[in-house]
């Protein structure tokens, strides 16, 4: 490779304009005479020569892919949601027996409220009944007595009149 | 496919490039390490967006970019400005490719410190990992013209500090080692 040609690649390298092509021919020609070249073109020569074996040698181990992989695996482990879904339904347990203990006390009060009322009513309609009867029974005693308070005024006028004149005797 | 093996082949297979994106912007290898594994994990829990994603790499970069600048704001007082690297975990014990590699690394700080954050990620996402035009533009949601433009700027540093370097002497590593 002529020394021009690459003194024009390198000015051209300066400015940006070397494709990506020939770009890399530049970099192959200056490491295949790299102990030819002398100035700036050596300079260049060391400078890719540097950053390809910074490529050769920055490298990870493959532990580290390991790492990774074990790191994810245990990241995207169905447990996790598993515990997740295991705290949900213990806080939804925790919830549900709480509104039960608040609810089933006031249910069961309405309902004893409700069995009262009803009772409360059965025990009004039957002393309603017993007054109703005890109604009819006084009013068939009151007949009885109206009766006894005739007779007794009969017999009292029957026998008035002759108290009377017996009375008008005795004083005369 | 299952969620699993998408998540395989689609993102973690680009570990090395999110994790050389984050170790030029941090500096630091664990660190760097670290902002890999959270973009990961984070694409991971954003699956049920995945479908929506058209460019998964450009995605994963985006990521890894956001949480990069994050740490980087929460340690803004630590190592702002890191000149040396501790090289040899990456770099092996050969002390000639640690010393272009530092030589190379100073080169790269002047660059950077000049740079925007946009402009840095698109020198990078350029320089190191030999993107397209195209694929920086929609990495970036910029247009072409802005990623040409941003090129053309930091190449001008980079030019900027290599005479530097040249004038000054300043490569000693290298002639050390």
């Amino acid at each position: 490779m002529a020394l021009e040609k690459l003194e024009q690649w390198l000015e051209k390298y300066w400015l940006g304009e070397l494709s990506q092509v020939e770009e890399m021919q530049f970099k192959s020609e200056l490491k295949a005479n790299k102990d030819s070249l002398k100035g700036e073109l050596k300079q260049m020569a060391e400078w890719f020569e540097s950053h390809e074996e910074a490529k050769q040698n920055l490298r990870l181990e493959d532990s580290f892919d390991d790492n990774i992989m074990a790191t994810i695996q245990k990241k995207s482990k169905p447990v996790d949601k598993w515990n997740w879904m295991k705290v949900a339904a213990s806080i939804l347990v925790v919830f549900a027996l709480g509104f039960f203990a608040w609810w089933m006390p006031q249910q069961q009060e309405q309902k004893l409220l409700a069995e009262q009322e009803e009772k409360a009513y059965k025990e009004a309609k039957a002393t309603l009944e017993l007054m109703a009867s005890m109604m009819i029974h006084g009013k068939k005693h009151l007949s009885s007595l109206e009766m006894i308070n005739t007779a007794q005024e009969k017999v009292k006028n029957t026998f008035q009149p002759d108290r009377k004149v017996k009375k008008e005797g005795q004083d005369g | 496919m299952s969620e699993e093996n998408y998540f395989k082949n689609i993102y973690l297979s680009q570990k090395n490039k999110l994790f050389r994106f984050g170790f030029f912007f941090l500096k630091e290898e664990e660190e760097a390490k670290d902002a890999t594994q959270e973009a990961l994990i984070k694409i991971w829990d954003k699956r049920a967006d995945w479908e929506s994603v058209e460019n998964p790499e450009a995605w994963g970069m985006q990521i890894v970019k956001n949480i990069c600048l994050d740490r980087l704001r929460k340690k803004k007082t630590v190592q702002k400005h890191q000149d040396s690297l501790k090289l040899e975990k990456t770099f092996g014990q050969d002390p000639g490719t640690i010393s272009l590699w530092q030589d190379q690394w100073k080169i790269m700080q002047e660059v950077m410190e000049q740079l925007s954050e946009k402009q840095k990620t698109v020198f990078i996402l350029r320089e190191v990992e030999g993107n397209s035009y195209q694929e920086i533009a929609e990495t970036l949601e910029i247009t072409e013209a802005q990623v040409k433009s941003d090129l053309f700027r930091s190449r001008k540093f980079l030019k900027e500090s290599m005479q530097k370097i040249n004038d000054h002497g300043i490569r000693k590593t290298r002639t050390m080692a």
